[in-house]
């Protein structure tokens, strides 16, 4: 596989976790013991995602 | 289109969970009748059946067939279909088709449940709410 695709299938189910971590705290009552789990998760993937950029920089010749 | 109207969107990504997390981002808007493709040959299989729809959402990278030769594909039959890339890397986009034609419209991954709303809201009704 190559850095370009892991990149891509990466980044794709990393942003999975964003999406529905973003939706679940928008929908998650204040004061709900269950928003700070959804914090961690979505700052962890955040975290993630700027790894990947660190770990796997877009090549001058990669497209899309 | 009427924004009371019924919208008909059909989503391809060779990914299951980003197909999951448009139909999750679009799912309390009862207007919204949204059909799954895994595939562009799976498009164009709804396509030749005569399935009809206002938008197509389309991974731009996929295995066998690019998103932009789906929508290519799909408005020699129905012109009218608007069209909204899914990519990784939109400046990246530009490079391989330097110019988005009338009624297409990008938006980066990661995308969070407002930003699709909205994009789709701008290609359908020219306005930023569904």
């Amino acid at each position: 596989m190559t850095d370009d695709k892991s990149r891509h299938d990466i980044k794709n189910q990393l942003g999975i976790i964003l999406g529905f971590s973003e939706i679940l705290l928008a929908e998650a009552p204040a004061g709900d013991p269950r928003r700070r789990d959804l914090e961690e998760i979505h700052t962890a993937a955040k975290a993630a995602l700027d790894l990947l950029a660190r770990v796997f920089p877009v090549d001058a010749d990669t497209l899309q | 289109m009427e924004q009371e109207q019924p919208i008909a969107i059909l989503a391809v990504d060779d990914e299951p969970g980003v197909l999951a997390l448009v139909r999750r981002c679009l799912a309390d808007d009862a207007r919204v009748t949204l059909i799954e493709a895994s595939s562009g040959k799976d498009v164009l299989e709804h396509v030749a059946k005569g399935t009809a729809f206002d938008l197509l959402i389309a991974d731009l990278r996929m295995p066998e067939m690019e998103g932009d030769e789906v929508a290519r594909r799909v408005r020699l039959v129905d012109p009218d279909v608007k069209v909204l890339y899914l990519t990784s890397h939109a400046d990246r986009l530009f490079e391989a088709k330097p110019q988005l034609w009338a009624d297409e419209a990008y938006l980066d991954k990661p995308f969070t449940k407002e930003g699709l709303r909205e994009a789709v809201a701008l290609l359908l009704f020219g306005r930023t709410t569904l």
